[in-house]
């Protein structure tokens, strides 16, 4: 069965884990800062 | 070939001379830097480590130069130019979260490990962190075959697009290119490898980026990369693709299973590789400005190259050239990266992306090589045959070194065995999935044994070995790419804790050592300070 594709899905889901990954990796740094800060 | 679409051009006289001088110009660097590098070290361990004072800067270049193969560089955009969305969005965007953990996790202990253990190897720190000699030398012989799978496919995609791009036969390239790698290996030990790698990543991380943005704003935006790809095949735009198979390299493509295998696999071999972690053994004590600078300097060179990379670079490339590429039975999608430099930068920007590719393939091997034959020199010759002296082992890291870049380069002008090209398939995963428990969750859990970890590299070894037969080996394959994934980070999980559970831990003395008690827990027990 061939697929329907809507390709605003695939730039929407790109983009979603694009801008989770980056929230990650600023909170994740922003935590791993404070702890160093604490020790 | 269609006409509708863009050809491979013939080799110009522009494109031979640019690609030249590049490339010159880079082994030149390679070997001022080496040289500098050469009144920087001054005994055996300094040979292996330097002063341990590289700052941030350097180490953070570093880090990218030595994760930025030249896989990643363009095996990667090749991948989404023939699959298309789906070949490596999620992955390529897990890969920047996959880098940044390793500093996270992995910068600091592996640096002050190093140092309480005295320590110059990763090798090395395990076995001192483990209080076992017999698990070193598992160690080391573990890391020295897959590293060795690892690099036998480094020069490949160099070779093989310096070919198609100049017309050039790359065996005079590839030969100066590895001579040249000898020279600052070995005259520059550690520190000159570090530098090498740094200013390569630097470097194709200035070019990777370019190109990516150039392309974004040649193609005109995301929807018309969109409009364009609908019209040749919908199914580029999808970001799971189910009419391909779901078993072999491909269910990484197709299933939820192989693409929820692809965030596993690039952070596992982030964390994992021996050759980005050994990138902090050799730095400073980092203060918190330091350490913020280290992460922004990979965020910014690795991040949007990568991600770009695998995402809209594959796609713009396949928006010019259909399939033009894919009929080139040799090189195929390996070309999709230079060929788009080519056709929207011309001649050069493709010499700027080539002179790039060049230095990814050779920093990555240097990485590998250097790691290969201290583990060899250090790791099993030092360990038990101590009154070795310095200047034996030195000589004999000058000879490891010869011969293991030498055989990458043999290997990709000679079609390497077929066994070998089986087991370098899931080199990279096995590495990543053994050492990211082996190295990094020994940092953390004083628990581990070295049973424990042995266990693990016995596992992964064994695996990995076994995947690669049953995705790549055998046909039709026994199993996906992502379910072989899935089952080596367990089984290594299993491995690691189960055996560490069940057997003895180090001594106290060297757990307290490696582990001393936080300020908080100090502050609660004030009799922890005096001792």
């Amino acid at each position: 069965m061939e697929q329907v594709v809507d390709p605003n899905v695939a730039w929407i889901g790109w983009a979603l884990v694009l801008a989770f990954n980056l929230l990650l990796t600023v909170i994740g740094t922003w935590l791993i800062l404070r702890r160093r800060r604490e020790e | 070939m269609s006409g509708q679409f863009l050809n491979i051009p013939t080799p110009t006289s522009g494109m031979v001379i640019g690609s030249v001088i590049g490339t010159a110009c880079l082994l030149i660097v390679a070997v001022a830097l080496g040289l500098i590098a050469k009144r920087r070290w001054k005994s055996y361990d300094e040979f292996l480590v330097g002063k341990r004072d590289f700052g941030p800067w350097v180490t953070g270049f570093a880090l990218c130069g030595a994760y930025l193969s030249g896989w990643a560089f363009c095996g990667s955009t090749g991948m989404v130019y023939k699959f298309g969305f789906s070949g490596m969005w999620f992955g390529g965007i897990w890969g920047l979260v996959g880098i940044i953990p390793a500093i996270w996790l992995a910068a600091t202990k592996t640096r002050d490990f190093a140092e309480k253990l005295n320590a110059t190897t990763i090798t090395e720190t395990l076995g001192r962190r483990f209080e076992s000699k017999g698990l070193q030398t598992i160690i080391a012989i573990s890391m020295l075959f897959f590293l060795f799978m690892y690099s036998v496919g480094q020069l490949k995609a160099a070779g093989g697009v310096w070919y198609a791009v100049t017309g050039l036969r790359p065996f005079w390239c590839l030969l100066i290119c590895i001579a040249i790698a000898w020279v600052f290996l070995a005259v520059g030990g550690y520190t000159g490898t570090q530098w090498f790698i740094a200013v390569k990543g630097a470097f194709i991380g200035f070019v990777g980026g370019l190109l990516s943005i150039w392309a974004l704003i040649y193609a005109g935006g995301l929807g018309k990369i969109s409009d364009a790809l609908m019209a040749q095949k919908p199914a580029l735009m999808t970001l799971m693709d189910r009419s391909l198979p779901p078993v072999g390299v491909t269910e990484v493509f197709s299933t939820y299973i192989g693409i929820m295998a692809t965030p596993i696999i690039f952070l596992t071999m982030a964390i994992g590789f021996p050759h980005n972690v050994s990138r902090f053994l050799g730095m400073k004590k980092l203060s918190n400005r330091d350490f913020a600078i280290l992460i922004g300097v990979v965020f910014v060179v690795v991040g949007i190259p990568n991600m770009l990379d695998c995402s809209s670079n594959g796609l713009v490339a396949r928006m010019l050239f259909g399939t033009n590429l894919l009929e080139n039975k040799q090189w195929g999608a390996d070309l999709a990266a230079p060929m788009l430099s080519w056709a929207i930068g011309g001649t050069g920007l493709m010499c700027l992306y080539l002179t790039a590719l060049v230095g990814a393939a050779l920093g990555t091997l240097s990485a590998l090589v250097f790691i290969m034959s201290a583990n060899v020199t250090r790791d099993i010759v030092k360990l038990w045959r101590p009154q070795t002296s310095d200047q034996s082992l030195i000589g004999m890291n000058y000879f490891l070194i010869a011969l293991f870049l030498f055989l990458p380069f043999y290997w990709t002008l000679q079609n390497p065995p077929q066994l070998l090209v089986l087991f370098m398939g899931l080199a990279a995963m096995g590495l990543g999935s053994i050492f990211f428990f082996v190295t990094v969750i020994s940092y953390y859990w004083r628990g581990a044994t070295k049973v424990g970890a042995m266990l693990t590299v016995i596992f992964g070894t064994v695996f990995a070995l076994f995947g690669g037969w049953a995705v790549m080996g055998r046909k039709p394959p026994l199993l996906g790419l992502g379910t072989t994934e899935w089952i080596l980070i367990t089984g290594c999980a299993i491995t690691y804790f189960g055996g560490s559970l069940l057997t003895k831990a180090p001594s106290a003395k060297l757990l307290d050592k490696l582990f001393p008690p936080k300020k908080a827990e100090m502050a609660i027990k004030p009799g922890l300070v005096g001792e």
